[in-house]
Order: C-alpha cells, then sequence, then structure tokens
C-alpha cells in the first residue's frame, strides 16, 4: 500500500485546492434532464407510430420532424448538458484550476439552451432542418453551436494549459482532445455536406456521424468512466499506460471509421476498405481500454454499492458491446445483411442511452452527491439504474433481433411489406421498453432532486500504488523527453484530423468528382422549381429517415432495384439523401414507378392505398382529398417521379458510351445490371408471364387479398376500397368481369401501366397464382355468350368503331393502340368478358381517366346492346384463350 | 495500401510506446505518475468536502 506520504503523489507540487462552480453544475445537470425527458418524449411519439402509424397525426408534428428533435435532444440537449456539467465538476479538479470565468458559464448555458436546443427544436419541428444524420438542426443553429465550442473551449482548456501538460490524467486528455477535435469536425459534417453534393457529401456526413460518436460523446463518456471509477473506488486506476495507449488509438482510429456508414456504396472501395481496417483495429483498442476499466473497478463487485459507480460500470459493459457491434457491422457480409435494418437502430441506441448515458449519469450523480446544500434520494436512484438496465437491454435485445429478420427477408427477396408486418411485434416491444427506460429517467431526475437528504458519504481514499513499485525519479531525459512527445503527440492529435478528412472526405470527393465528370451525360437535365420545392419538403419531414436513395453494390439490393448507384446521380442533391435506414423501400429510381394518383393518395393515406403500410400521413397537403392536392403534394410527387431520371434518360445508350470509356469495376458492375430499374411494382408493357403453379398452401389467397389488393379494389373485388375514389380509371369491380387465368397473371406480373394497378412481382409466384384464384372468385359474370341474332349487327358496329384500339380479333392490339391519349392499353375482349351490364354501362359513359370516350351520343340503343352482345361473344376466341385457362 | 499503413502505424506506435515505456529509465513512473496526482487531487478536494470548506465558487471562494 502506498499512503498518502508517497513521494509519487506528492511529486506534483502544482496541485491547488480545486474550485468547483457548483451553480454550473447543478442549472446544466437540471437542463440535461429536462432535455432528456423532452427528446425521450419526441422518441417515444415517434416509436408508437410505427405501431399506430396514425396516432395523434392531427395533432403531433409529422413523423420526421419528431425524429430530427429525437436525434439532436439526446445529443446535444441531454449529453452536451450532461457532460458541461461533469465538466464544470471535474477540470477544476483534474487541472487545479478554476474554469476560466463564471459569467463565461453563465453565457454559455444561456447559448446552450436557449440558442441551440430550443430554437432548434423549434426550427425543425417548424420544417427548418437539414436532412443529415446526427447534424439535423438547420445551419443557423449549427453556427451557434460553434461558437458555443469555441466558448466551451475557452472556457475549460486553459485551466489544463495554465498547469502544463506534464502529469495530465487521462481524463483531461480525453477533455481536451473531445473539445478541440468536436471543434473541427462539428463544422465539417454540418456545413460541408450542404456543399459537396451526394456522394461526395455523404463521405464527409458519414465522418460527422461517425465523429459525433468517436470524437464528442465516446472522449467525454471515457473521461468521466476515467474519474469517476477511481474516485468511487478510491483506487488508482489500474494502468495509465493502458489508458494513454487506449486514448491514441482512439483518437487516430475513430475519425477513420466514418466511411463504414456507406460500405457497399458508390463512395470508392479504397475509402471503405480503409474504413473497415480502421474499425475492426479500433475494436481491439477498445477491449484495450474496456479491460483497464474493469480491473479498475477490481474488488467493487458485480454490481457495486456506491450508485454513480454502478452506472460507470454498466457504461464499461455497454461500450465493450457496443464496439464489437461497431467492428462486427464494418465486416462486409454482416454489413450487407443488417445495414439499413433496426439492427443499426438497436446499435446506436446502445451507444447512446446505453453507453454514452449511463456514464453520464454517472459524472452527474458522482458530482451532484459532492455538492454543498444539495440532496438526493438514494432509492430512487437504486430503482432508476435497475429500470435503465431493464429498458435498454430489452430494446437493444430487440431491436437486434428484429434487424436480422428484416435483414434475412430482404436478402431472400421477400415482399418488402413482409419486412414491415415481421417487425411489428419487435416494434411494439420497442415501445413497451420505453416504459422502464421513462420511468428510470423520471426516477433518477427525482433522485437528484429528492429530499431525502441523503448525503453522499465521501470516501476516505484510500491510495494503492497499484503495483507501481518505483518511486518518481530525477531522470532528466525522461522528463524532457516526455515533455517533448506531448508537443508532438498534440501535434499529432490536430494532424489525425486533417488525415482522416483528407483520407475518408477529400481524396474520395476527388475520386467521385472524375468519376462523375467521365461518367456522366453532357447535358443532365436540372430539376424544376416544382421538383426542387418537392426536394425541400421530402428533406424537411425526413423522408430520408425510412427511404434511402442509394442501391448498393450487393446482390440483394441490385435483385430488388436494379443498377447501382453511380456517382453522378446524386450530383444536383445538397444535401445528399443517399440514407442510412430503411422503413420503406430505397427510392433512387422511383420516378416513372407510380403514377401521380397513386402518389397523391399514399401520401393523403398510405393505408387506404397500402394496408399494412407504417408510412406516416401528409393530408395537410390536400384540401380535404388526394383529388385535391395543394402545392406541397404536387412539388412532393414531381419530385419523386423525378427520381432516377437522369439515368434512365441515359440508358441504355448513354451508359453504353459511358461503359467504353471506363474500365471501373463497380461502374462496370453497375452498367452490366440486369435491369436498370427493378422495382417490383413497377409497370411493364404487356406481355409474357412465368407460369405461377400451384397456389401457395402457407397463405391463404383471401388473406394476401386483404394484404395487397383491398385498399384499392375492395374486400370483395367490388372496386370499393378506400382508395378508390381517388383514382382514375377507378379500380376494377371484379365481380363485374371474368378474366382468363393467363390474362390475370400477366396483369398481376406487369400491372397496367398508365394505371395505379402495379405490378406485383416481389410477391412469390405461389401467392401471386393464389391472388389469381381469388379473382377469378369474386367473379359474378355470367359467362352465356351473346345471342346469335344480335352478333352481325354487334360484329359490324364494332368493326367501325371499336377495332382501331380494341383490333380486328378483339385482342386489344388495334392499329391506334400505341398511340392514344392516355396510354393504357385497350382491353382484350378475349381473355376478359364483363357483364353485359357493365359493358353496356361503360359503352355508354365511357371510362374516366381513359381513352375509352362514351359512345351514348354516338350509337343507337340496338346498336350498342348488339355490340355489346359481339364483344362478350369474343371471350375465349384468341390465341391465347382456352377454357382450360377461365 | 493505405489501409496497411494505418494497421502498421498502429501496431508500430504502440509497440514503441510499449517497449519504452517497460525499458526506457524512469518512463514508467511518469507515465503512471498522473493517476496518483489525480488521486491526491480528489483526496484533497474531498477533505475540504467533508471538513466542511467550501470549495463551491457560488459561496465567495472563487479566486
Amino acid at each position: 500500500m502506498q499512503s498518502h506520504s508517497d513521494p509519487l503523489i506528492q511529486s506534483d507540487p502544482d496541485i491547488n485546492q480545486p474550485i468547483v462552480d457548483s451553480l454550473l453544475v447543478r442549472a446544466h445537470s437540471i437542463a440535461a434532464f429536462i432535455t432528456l425527458l423532452i427528446a425521450v418524449t419526441f422518441g417515444i411519439l415517434v416509436s408508437l407510430q410505427f405501431i399506430i402509424p396514425d396516432f395523434a397525426g392531427d395533432v403531433l408534428p409529422t413523423w420526421g420532424r419528431m425524429r430530427y428533435a429525437h436525434t439532436q435532444g439526446i445529443m446535444l440537449g441531454w449529453l452536451g448538458n450532461g457532460f458541461l456539467g461533469f465538466l464544470y465538476y471535474a477540470v477544476p479538479i483534474l487541472s487545479g484550476r478554476a474554469v476560466s470565468s463564471h459569467k463565461l458559464g453563465l453565457i454559455l448555458f444561456a447559448l446552450w439552451n436557449f440558442a441551440v436546443m430550443l430554437p432548434g427544436w423549434i426550427l425543425v419541428l417548424s420544417g427548418v432542418s437539414q436532412p443529415l444524420e446526427w447534424a439535423e438542426f438547420p445551419l443557423v443553429v449549427d453556427v451557434v453551436v460553434v461558437v458555443a465550442f469555441i466558448l466551451a473551449a475557452i472556457q475549460f482548456l486553459p485551466p489544463f494549459f495554465s498547469r502544463g501538460f506534464e502529469n495530465l490524467y487521462v481524463s483531461s486528455w480525453y477533455i481536451i482532445g473531445a473539445l478541440v477535435f468536436t471543434l473541427m469536425s462539428f463544422p465539417m459534417g454540418n456545413i460541408v455536406p450542404e456543399f459537396v453534393p451526394g456522394a461526395a457529401g455523404a463521405a464527409f456526413s458519414g465522418l460527422w456521424i461517425h465523429d459525433a460518436v468517436g470524437l464528442f460523446v465516446t472522449p467525454l463518456a471515457l473521461a468521466i468512466l476515467y474519474f469517476v471509477i477511481p474516485a468511487s473506488t478510491g483506487r488508482p486506476i489500474y494502468s495509465h499506460f493502458l489508458s494513454m495507449l487506449g486514448f491514441w488509438g482512439l483518437f487516430f482510429l475513430y475519425p477513420l471509421n466514418g466511411i463504414h456508414h456507406y460500405i457497399s456504396s458508390v463512395i470508392p472501395m479504397g475509402a471503405q476498405i480503409t474504413a473497415i481496417a480502421a474499425s475492426f483495429l479500433l475494436g481491439v483498442v477498445v477491449i484495450i481500454v474496456v479491460s483497464n476499466l474493469m480491473l479498475s473497478q477490481r474488488g467493487s463487485g458485480l454490481i457495486p454499492r456506491d450508485i454513480a459507480l454502478r452506472f460507470a460500470s454498466m457504461a464499461v459493459v455497454f461500450y465493450l458491446i457496443v464496439s464489437i457491434q461497431g467492428s462486427w457491422q464494418a465486416d462486409m457480409s454482416f454489413n450487407s445483411l443488417t445495414h439499413f435494418t433496426d439492427w443499426v437502430i438497436g446499435h446506436s441506441h446502445l451507444a447512446m442511452l446505453g453507453f454514452a448515458t449511463f456514464a453520464s449519469i454517472a459524472g452527474i450523480v458522482h458530482a451532484w452527491q459532492r455538492l454543498p446544500e444539495v440532496s438526493y434520494d438514494a432509492r430512487a436512484l437504486d430503482w432508476a439504474y435497475w429500470l435503465l438496465t431493464i429498458g435498454i437491454t430489452l430494446m437493444v435485445v430487440d431491436l437486434s433481433i428484429a434487424g436480422i429478420i428484416q435483414g434475412q427477408l430482404w436478402q431472400d427477396g421477400a415482399p418488402w411489406l413482409e419486412s414491415v408486418t415481421a417487425s411489428q411485434t419487435y416494434w411494439l416491444v420497442r415501445s413497451l421498453s420505453a416504459i422502464p427506460i421513462t420511468l428510470g429517467f423520471v426516477l433518477l431526475f427525482k433522485g437528484l432532486l429528492g429530499s431525502s437528504e441523503e448525503r453522499a458519504a465521501i470516501t476516505n481514499a484510500e491510495h494503492s500504488n497499484s503495483g507501481v513499485e518505483h518511486t518518481a525519479t530525477d531522470d532528466k531525459g525522461a522528463a524532457s523527453a516526455l515533455r517533448y512527445s506531448y508537443l508532438v503527440a498534440s501535434l499529432a492529435g490536430v494532424g489525425f484530423f486533417i488525415f482522416s478528412v483528407s483520407l475518408l472526405g477529400v481524396m474520395p470527393f476527388k475520386q467521385l468528382q472524375e468519376e462523375a465528370a467521365s461518367l456522366a451525360p453532357a447535358d443532365p437535365l436540372p430539376m424544376t422549381a416544382s421538383e426542387s420545392r418537392g426536394r425541400e419538403i421530402y428533406a424537411r419531414e425526413g423522408c430520408s429517415y425510412c427511404h434511402t436513395q442509394q442501391v448498393r453494390y450487393t446482390e440483394p439490393d441490385m435483385e430488388r432495384f436494379g443498377a447501382p448507384t453511380l456517382a453522378w446521380e446524386g450530383r444536383q442533391d445538397f444535401p445528399h439523401m443517399l440514407g442510412t435506414r430503411r422503413i420503406g423501400p430505397d427510392l433512387a429510381k422511383a420516378g416513372n414507378t407510380r403514377p401521380a394518383q397513386w402518389h397523391l393518395a399514399h401520401l393523403f393515406s398510405p393505408r387506404s392505398v397500402v394496408p399494412q403500410s407504417v408510412m406516416p400521413a401528409y393530408p395537410e397537403f390536400f384540401n380535404n382529398s388526394p383529388t385535391r392536392p395543394r402545392r406541397e403534394a404536387l412539388d412532393l410527387v414531381a419530385y419523386l417521379d423525378s427520381l432516377g431520371r437522369d439515368r434512365e434518360l441515359a440508358w441504355p445508350e448513354g451508359d453504353q458510351i459511358a461503359k467504353a470509356g471506363t474500365d471501373d469495376e463497380r461502374a462496370l458492375m453497375s452498367f452490366n445490371a440486369e435491369e436498370l430499374n427493378a422495382h417490383p411494382g413497377r409497370t411493364r408493357p404487356r406481355g409474357e408471364a412465368p407460369d405461377f403453379g400451384a397456389a401457395s398452401a402457407a397463405v391463404s389467397g383471401e388473406e394476401l387479398w386483404q394484404n395487397n389488393c383491398s385498399g384499392c379494389h375492395g374486400e370483395q373485388g367490388r372496386g370499393d376500397g378506400p382508395a378508390a375514389a381517388w383514382l382514375e380509371p377507378a379500380p376494377v369491380d371484379l365481380s363485374k368481369h371474368r378474366y382468363q387465368a393467363d390474362l390475370l397473371a400477366d396483369i398481376l406480373w406487369n400491372g397496367v401501366h398508365g394505371t395505379s394497378m402495379p405490378a406485383w412481382r416481389d410477391l412469390p409466384l405461389s401467392d401471386l397464382s393464389a391472388l389469381v384464384s381469388v379473382i377469378q372468385s369474386y367473379s359474378e359474370v355470367d359467362p352465356t355468350s351473346g345471342i346469335p341474332q344480335q352478333l352481325p349487327l354487334g360484329e359490324e358496329v364494332y368493326a367501325s368503331n371499336c377495332a382501331e384500339c380494341h383490333g380486328d380479333n378483339g385482342d386489344g392490339n388495334g392499329f391506334a393502340a400505341d398511340s392514344l391519349p392516355i396510354p393504357i392499353s385497350p382491353s382484350d375482349f378475349t381473355r376478359e368478358q364483363l357483364s353485359e351490364a357493365e359493358s353496356l354501362r361503360i359503352l355508354q359513359n365511357g371510362i374516366e381517366g381513359t381513352s375509352m370516350v362514351p359512345w351514348g351520343d354516338r350509337l343507337g340503343e340496338g346498336e350498342m346492346v348488339a355490340v355489346v352482345h359481339y364483344i362478350r361473344s369474343l371471350f375465349g376466341s384468341g390465341e391465347n384463350s382456352g377454357a382450360a385457362n377461365d | 495500401m493505405i489501409s496497411t499503413i494505418i494497421v502498421t502505424s498502429s501496431i508500430i506506435f504502440a509497440l514503441v510506446y510499449a517497449l519504452a515505456y517497460r525499458f526506457w529509465p524512469g518512463m514508467h513512473e511518469r507515465v503512471e505518475q498522473p493517476k496518483y496526482s489525480f488521486q491526491q487531487q480528489l483526496a484533497q478536494h474531498e477533505k475540504h468536502c467533508r471538513d466542511g470548506k467550501s470549495t463551491d465558487r457560488e459561496h465567495g471562494n472563487e479566486k
């Protein structure tokens, strides 16, 4: 044992009595908990809307805006305030100097909470934001954040500088590192992507996503752990050598991880491999850090009695798990399974709500217990610990399982909605996990403001030498070398940042620019004013949180969405819209996939069109009906319809020219893709369909119908679904139609171009077969053919008036069929038969939204009856028709 | 290539640091010194708290 008289301890004569500004510790701690409760409330509302998508939709801000408010609230409101509160307590003790100024502290507090958090929330909730992950507050707020970071640096760095770097404890290193690096990385991640488009901007954005965690949150959380653990145990940490090895390892490697958020994207492979290597190496460094922290707690038991130490201890466990997850996620094959899934959401919650939050709580509680004239309720804090541990563990385990299931379904090529429906139970559990988490936070807050008058049992710290047997030496060689090394190390720290930005930001930017210049078509179409406005709406509503705009260079992505995204495709995206999560499908090639009416109906009431959709509704873009859209709705649809247009215009001729001029492996992979746009719902020309085979035994056709078709065609196929009234042409009333199976197969496989009837290629063939049977079962058409006496007149009327569109044989291939003003193929009467009454009605009134005009004022009643009989007699007469088909 | 440089340089840095820590005279003590200094600072702070002497700027103790 080493006593207070140990010469090692007494060798630092420059230790002054620290001065703690308890007012600012308390102010930031209370602000931290208030902003935490607000941010968590946003998170709960967002999670509830996954289960009940229309939950309080008419009174709450839109889903995307609340999601923005949630993430920024957690990072800047909760953790930012929590860290600042801890710094006011720790910096004077670590440096032996007071922080720079009490007044500056008050200004910083006011700035952080009333010029960053409050306006930031108000702005994003009212639709002023930037669609960048962990950078959602708008630029005007970002500028204030930068000013606040400068003030924080002025407030907290001078005490360390005035003391000198020698003998600097590891927590001090982390604090200095976090303040300096965040000051550099925050503007880089929040501002640069606004001026660098597409994938190149995403490279900078990816850097920030990781820097926010690795250079802001993690260093300050580790500073707390390295402070609280020895302070609570009363023993020095196990090894300062290992802690410094970890410090430099983390600061060197964390910034190099950023691109692992865009693995298999268009970002140059060299940058991706660098990020992957750095991610694995980082895992090794984290194991060193965690081992040191765990060894520093030896003797405290698995669940330490000291409540601050207990939170710190759990933070270490969470840190180990989340870091191993992080390294694992960088593995390309595992990344292709889990990226864009809830696994990543679980991972980020483990990082921010698990590791960082527990560390922050440890710091706040530890400091709070030692403030003068402060009481706390130990029992409430104890309960808070257990509730938070259980809640966060439940949430992370739940989301991790959900992520694996979602990823597996996507890889298997299952229908998109299957991943949504399979997630419902997990989303419910995630929302339920919010109960213990919220209760835990409330109890924590209550515990700190509690009145049980329990004061911390301030330990009479027993210092042990932890194996250090040497006393301080006067070795001048080592001392001078160390002084020199601190200078080198400080410069190296800034060098790391510049190195990482050059390597993973600037170099990919240049490469992508070159690639775009050599492969892009010569005269791209600029976005129209309407499309640009639509893009702003897409950004402000957080659409990119659920819809990516990047087809990755992976087999499952190519099979589902088509050719991978090339670098130039995002050249008009300021900032980029690549996205990091897919609740809904990728939209990089959404243009020309659905008709405008479908989009309008879907935006107004998603579940009317897609019964199992969890997309938020946007009725505020309409005057009470999708048939009366406001400008926002039209702009948004215009934007959606523009996605992928440039590439489509370049295909295939432009792509062939570009292909001839490149030997880039991945560009060739994109050029050689089987289909440019493989969207399963995209309509194709009527033609061949595969043999569907036997009907699915696993799922009933009726269930498939209700889940996929009833929104438009109604529960019984009578064309009266919730969305029917908004679509033109209206969905078919299947009770009045009779189809041959091959035509139904054709329609289900290829859709009906020009209508809202999509293709259903993502459904298994056996499911499509079951749907064919269900559709045929809805028909109430009398199969009796026309009355023979009516046929000659009917044939004559048909030949003079109908054949030019519907064809001489009634097969829908008339000479005018391909040049109709509304490009919807005429009916093929050889394979589709309408009831007599429905035929007459259509003949009389025409079909709105098609080229079928009313004939009631041009044909006599007898002529109409005759032609109806003739048309009905054509059923089964075509080349492809046959009784077996019916 | 770059990833090789990163991995190699990280390993070299760690090795050099570890060897210096182990074999450079006085390095071991110098590197470990801050954890003891920190412990002393903590002890002083808590002693003052325990003795009821204010270390709180709120209570007029600002220098």
